[in-house]
């Protein structure tokens, strides 16, 4: 059983949904994936799920991996989450299900996407508000990742482009996955998403851009925010 | 698709891809079933589609199909593209084209192009140098298959300093089926825009030894009119930087695809034309390119084409005819059949051809000298392909060394 708590409760609704699933926290394995799209499908006209493409392998990087071995976890985790998602889907007989689980690699098919994309980027050169929540949450997943030892500004330099690759699926998923509302549905509320509601960041959400943060309720009862088996990618906290 | 599967006609342009760049399915079907097909484009004009390569042969060097679009109400992809341009030496017909092609063809003859061999790997390894000092993995075509033509074709054109942001902005041109007729005329009307100004610019300031130079000269003694001038311009800059992005992007991907292949050419390099010769011919040159049209009725095939009619044609349907290539779908460096067909055929064969061949030689060996161990970063099927985009690649190449 889960809840959404919306980032605002008048932007409801039951359009679109689309759900992000990390390789970097432990909570994001076969059993919890497939409950959690099982309770959202239903409540949505609806759903797409989102996969890091090959930008997860920058935390690994910066965190000290070797670029070839931190490559193939990537590419392990994207597989480990990318076949419970688009079983689950099936089994929803949502059609064509393997369409509607996507890596950020496959979205830059997407013109909506690129073009969204640039203005991330520009927005992060140039608006100390996105720069800071970026490499906020850049320096956390590399200090998991690099299990205790000091995160660097060069280390946030080259993991950064994970956290911008994924803007776009915070501002523009209307565009993006043909939608007029669309809800980003995430585990955790991040320092991102409310810069970006925040009207004065030069990045604006898409109209019909929301957000959502989705609990599971045993996870609410014992205040736990992690599974106790290792994530895809064994970052801890994002 | 199976042959007891008929597609409903006409067909949609454009067509679901191939996987990894393959023929499209559909025009294997209309190749096999249907060589003389009704397809619909964006524009909503239907056009006969040919995708046999000795049908291919015969229209494109039968004068009775014009190549001038010029003309409002001409058949077009999506709006009012590059081949609204008046006078482009694309538009025209013998013997006008004959007399415009004629300025430009000493630069571009297979002689020619070799002396421009050390300014593409010159631009190559400076991109390389970056590649190897910035993150691993890459998106390689952010890297080095979208900066190489923009820098290198840049500067053999002679684009002024004060210009060059201008146009890194207004090139590749993003040539977008899905586009609306609006998008497509205001992005043809900023590279319009971007050719006045290097025009007026390389008026006031010549730069001799480049292809622009020429083409002023031409105009300067009246070989060529001032609109043949700026509308061959106008053409040769955009086919400068988009259909050399393509190969530049497709043509690492299925090399580290067959590895043993690769291998090969790393210890061989008397190899990578070979291998430039078969990325040529396995991977399309433009999707259906740009229509031409009958100016009287014509039998092909059994099918009557009638005057005013459009033709249309995937060069990667002749390039993949079994008819001519054993064993199309199967990429293979040691074939002993050339990229050429791809070019095109007839009077409007690719004047760029051997340029292209030249950039492409480099840019592979230069690639792969330096980094032998380039990989993929993500499994091919997670590759974004997109169908929308005339000159279709993966608009991202993730790699790792």
């Amino acid at each position: 059983m889960f809840t959404l708590d919306w980032l605002a409760e008048t932007a409801r609704h039951r359009d679109h949904v689309l759900v992000g699933l990390s390789p970097q926290n432990g909570r994001y394995k076969p059993e919890y994936i497939r409950n959690l799209i099982f309770w959202l499908q239903p409540r949505f006209r609806s759903i797409d799920v989102v996969i890091p493409g090959f930008e997860a392998a920058y935390t690994l990087v910066a965190a000290g991996h070797p670029p070839a071995q931190a490559v193939h976890r990537a590419r392990r985790a994207y597989r480990q989450l990318r076949n419970p998602a688009v079983r689950a889907l099936a089994d929803l007989g949502v059609p064509d299900p393997s369409r509607h689980v996507t890596s950020w690699t496959r979205l830059h098919a997407d013109a909506a996407y690129r073009a969204s994309l640039i203005r991330s980027r520009k927005a992060y050169l140039t608006d100390p508000r996105i720069r800071r929540a970026c490499r906020e949450m850049t320096a956390e997943v590399v200090g998991n990742a690099a299990d205790g030892q000091p995160v660097t500004q060069c280390d946030i330099d080259i993991a950064v482009r994970y956290v911008i690759a994924e803007i776009p699926l915070l501002t523009d998923g209307p565009d993006v996955f043909g939608a007029d509302r669309s809800v980003f549905v995430y585990h955790r509320a991040t320092p991102l998403v409310a810069a970006i509601a925040d009207s004065g960041s030069i990045l604006t959400a898409a109209p019909g851009q929301t957000w959502a943060i989705v609990s599971q309720e045993e996870e609410n009862r014992d205040g736990h925010d992690r599974t106790g088996t290792p994530a895809a990618i064994p970052v801890s906290a994002r | 698709m199976t042959d007891t599967i008929e597609p409903e006609l006409p067909l949609q342009y454009p067509f679901p891809l191939g996987d990894t760049g393959a023929l499209p399915p559909l025009t294997a079907w209309a190749q096999r079933a249907k060589p003389v097909c009704p397809v619909r484009l964006p524009s909503g004009v239907t056009a006969w589609m040919l995708t046999r390569k000795d049908d291919v042969a015969q229209m494109l060097a039968d004068n009775r199909f014009s190549r001038n679009l010029a003309e409002p109400g001409s058949p077009r992809m999506v709006g009012e593209d590059l081949t609204s341009v008046h006078d482009a030496i694309f538009n025209l017909d013998p013997p006008a084209h004959g007399r415009v092609r004629q300025v430009l063809s000493g630069w571009f003859t297979r002689r020619a192009v070799q002396r421009h061999r050390p300014l593409f790997a010159r631009h190559a390894h400076r991109l390389l140098d970056q590649l190897s000092a910035g993150p691993n993995p890459a998106d390689l075509v952010e890297a080095y298959s979208a900066p190489l033509p923009l820098d290198a074709m840049g500067e053999l054109m002679g684009v002024p300093p004060e210009l060059a942001a201008e146009c890194r902005q207004v090139y590749p041109m993003s040539l977008d089926l899905s586009s609306t007729p609006e998008a497509v005329e205001k992005e043809t009307d900023a590279a319009k825009q971007f050719i006045a100004r290097l025009i007026a610019a390389r008026r006031a300031d010549p730069a001799p030894d480049t292809p622009v130079h020429t083409l002023l000269e031409a105009r300067r003694e009246g070989v060529i009119s001032e609109s043949e001038m700026f509308g061959t311009l106008f053409l040769i800059f955009v086919t400068s930087f988009d259909p050399l992005v393509a190969p530049l992007t497709t043509g690492p991907m299925i090399l580290m695809l067959h590895r043993r292949q690769l291998v090969e050419c790393v210890a061989d390099p008397s190899l990578w034309p070979k291998a430039v010769e078969e990325v040529l011919r396995y991977f399309h040159n433009g999707g259906l390119g740009f229509p031409r049209i009958a100016r009287e009725d014509v039998e092909l095939n059994g099918t009557m084409i009638r005057q005013g009619d459009a033709v249309v044609v995937p060069m990667q349907a002749v390039t993949w005819d079994p008819r001519h290539y054993r064993n199309p779908e199967r990429f293979n460096i040691h074939r002993a059949t050339d990229g050429s067909a791809t070019f095109g055929a007839g009077p409007h064969y690719c004047l760029g051809s051997q340029l292209a061949r030249v950039v492409l030689q480099e840019a592979f060996s230069a690639l792969f000298q330096r980094f032998p161990t380039l990989d993929l970063a993500v499994s091919e099927r997670e590759l974004p392909w997109d169908p929308n985009r005339m000159f279709t690649r993966p608009m991202q190449l993730p790699v790792t060394w």
